[in-house]
C-alpha cells in the first residue's frame, strides 16, 4: 500500500520518492481496483490543494453571505467530482483538470445562491446534520424525555469539545490573555477526548475525524466511506455514545 | 517466446541515444507490435517513460517485463526501484524479494539489501551493502554512478542526523536537501545513460 507517513517520515525512503510518481501511483491503483479507498486516498492527497483554491477564492471575492468554510466545502464536492470523473488516459495534468472545475463550482454556487439560502451557511447545516442524527437515537429513547435530553446534551457538548480544538489556522491570530479554554485541565479533558477517538472502532474514527477535525460534510464523509449519509448518521451518533460512555468510565 | 534480434535491439538503442526527448516510444512500440513477448522491449519502454515523465504508463511496462521473464533480474530491480520512488515501499520490497536469494556475490542483490536498510534508516548498512555492490557490479557502470550519488546523499543525511541530534524537523529538511540534489544531479534510476549504455547488452536472466 501507499505510506502516507503520516507519523515520523522515515528519512531514508524520502529520498528516493518523486512526488509525481507517488501521484501517479494513487491513479494507477484507483485504476486498477476503483473503491472508497483508493478515492478516499486520492482525496486526501489532493485536499490541501482544494483547500487553497477554496482559501484564494475566498480571498478574491467581497464579504457576502457566505464564509470560508462554505467555499471550502465547495471546493471538496467538486474535488470529489474531478476525481469521480478524470480520465488518466488523456493526458492532462490532474490539478490542472480539477482547478477549473473547482474554482468554476464554486463560483456557480455562490451565483446562485440567493440572499436568503445564503444564511444557511455551511456551520448551520453542519449543525442541523449533527443534530439530526443526535435526534434520531434520542426518538428511540423516548420513554424518560429528561434523560434523553441529557443525553442528546452531552452528546452536543462532547461534539463541541472535540471541535474546540481545530487544525491550526494560519490566518487565525492567537489570543495571548489566559482564559478558562486554556487551563490545563480543559486542554487534559480535550486530549483524553482525542486520545478516546483513536480507541473507537476504525469506521466510527474515520467519521468523526474527518468531520469535527478537518471539516468534511456528512455528505462528502459518506461518499468517502462508500455508504449513505444516514450510515455516515448513524455512525456519528454511536460514535458520541461510545465515546460519552469511554470517557464515562475514566472520569 | 520470440525476440527482435540483437541487430534490431542494437538499433533502437541507439535511436534511443540520439532523440531529444527520452519519453518518444514510437520506435519500440513498433517492435513490441511485432515481438510483443520480448521483455526487453518492454523493460526499454518502460524505462524511457519513466525518464520521459510519464510515470503511470511506466509502471505498466516494467511489470510487463517481468511478467514475462521473472528471472529478468536487473527489470526487477528496476520496477522496485520504481515502486520505491513512487512511495510504494511495500510493493518494492515484494518486487525485490526474488533478487535476496540471488548469490552473495550478485550486486544487485547488494543494492537490493543496501536499500532496504535505507528504508529502515540504517544508513551506516546501507552505505556498507552498496558499497560492496559497486565493488561487485564491473559490467554496469552508469548503475554505478547512481549507486555513488546515492551513497552521497546517506552520508549527508548520516551526518545531518548525527550533528543536529536526530532532530526530526531538520532531518526533514535535510532529506528534502537531499532530494533536491538528486534531482539536480541527475541522479535517477532510471537516467537515459544507466539504461541505454549498460543494461539491454545482456540477455534476460543472466546477471
Amino acid at each position: 500500500m501507499i505510506r502516507a507517513w503520516a507519523g515520523r517520515p522515515p528519512r531514508g525512503a524520502e529520498i528516493l520518492f518523486r512526488p509525481e510518481r507517488i501521484e501517479a501511483a494513487l491513479w494507477r491503483r484507483h485504476g486498477q481496483e476503483a473503491g472508497t479507498a483508493t478515492r478516499r486516498a486520492l482525496f486526501a492527497h489532493y485536499q490541501r490543494f482544494a483547500e487553497k483554491l477554496a482559501a484564494g477564492q475566498f480571498a478574491r471575492r467581497p464579504a457576502g453571505n457566505f464564509d470560508r468554510a462554505d467555499l471550502t466545502q465547495l471546493a471538496y464536492e467538486a474535488l470529489l467530482h474531478a476525481i469521480e470523473r478524470f480520465d488518466t488516459a488523456r493526458g492532462v495534468p490532474f490539478q490542472a483538470y480539477a482547478r477549473i472545475r473547482i474554482n468554476g463550482h464554486i463560483g456557480n454556487a455562490l451565483a446562485q445562491t440567493s440572499e436568503a439560502s445564503a444564511q444557511y451557511s455551511y456551520r448551520l447545516r453542519v449543525e442541523r446534520e449533527r443534530l439530526r442524527s443526535l435526534q434520531q437515537g434520542a426518538q428511540q429513547s423516548a420513554e424518560d424525555p429528561i434523560a434523553a435530553l441529557s443525553s442528546l446534551s452531552s452528546a452536543i457538548a462532547l461534539g463541541l469539545l472535540i471541535e474546540a480544538d481545530p487544525p491550526g489556522d494560519i490566518e487565525a491570530v492567537p489570543d495571548p490573555s489566559p482564559s478558562a479554554y486554556d487551563s490545563l485541565a480543559w486542554n487534559q479533558l480535550v486530549q483524553r477526548v482525542h486520545a478516546a477517538i483513536d480507541g473507537l472502532p476504525q469506521r466510527e474514527a474515520f467519521v468523526m475525524r474527518q468531520h469535527y477535525r478537518n471539516g468534511i460534510s456528512f455528505q462528502q464523509v459518506a461518499e468517502l466511506l462508500g455508504v449513505s449519509k444516514g450510515r455516515v448518521s448513524q455512525i456519528h451518533r454511536a460514535a458520541l455514545q461510545r465515546l460519552r460512555s469511554l470517557l464515562a468510565r475514566q472520569i | 517466446m520470440v525476440l527482435c534480434s540483437d541487430a534490431e535491439m542494437a538499433a533502437l538503442i541507439e535511436a534511443a541515444e540520439q532523440a531529444s526527448s527520452g519519453g518518444d516510444t514510437a520506435p519500440v512500440d513498433a517492435l513490441i507490435a511485432r515481438f510483443p513477448e520480448d521483455p526487453r522491449l518492454h523493460f526499454m519502454r518502460g524505462s524511457l517513460l519513466a525518464g520521459g515523465g510519464r510515470p503511470l504508463e511506466a509502471h505498466g511496462s516494467l511489470a510487463r517485463a517481468v511478467e514475462l521473464a521473472p528471472d529478468f533480474h536487473l527489470a526487477r530491480y528496476q520496477l522496485g526501484f520504481f515502486e520505491l520512488t513512487s512511495g510504494e515501499v511495500d510493493e518494492a520490497l515484494s518486487t525485490w524479494g526474488p533478487l535476496l536469494r540471488l548469490p552473495e556475490g550478485a550486486y544487485l542483490r547488494r543494492f537490493v539489501e543496501g536499500l532496504t536498510h535505507l528504508i529502515r534508516d540504517e544508513f551506516g548498512e546501507a552505505i556498507a551493502c552498496l558499497r560492496s555492490g559497486i565493488a561487485l557490479n564491473r559490467e554496469n557502470e552508469p548503475l554505478n554512478n547512481n549507486i555513488r550519488l546515492l551513497i552521497g546523499q546517506c552520508e549527508a543525511l548520516r551526518a545531518g542526523g548525527e550533528a543536529q541530534g536526530g532532530s526530526e524537523k531538520d532531518g526533514r529538511e535535510e532529506s528534502g536537501r537531499a532530494s533536491s540534489r538528486h534531482e539536480e544531479e541527475g541522479g535517477s534510476d532510471l537516467s537515459a545513460t544507466s539504461i541505454l549504455l549498460g543494461q539491454f547488452s545482456r540477455t534476460p536472466g543472466k546477471n
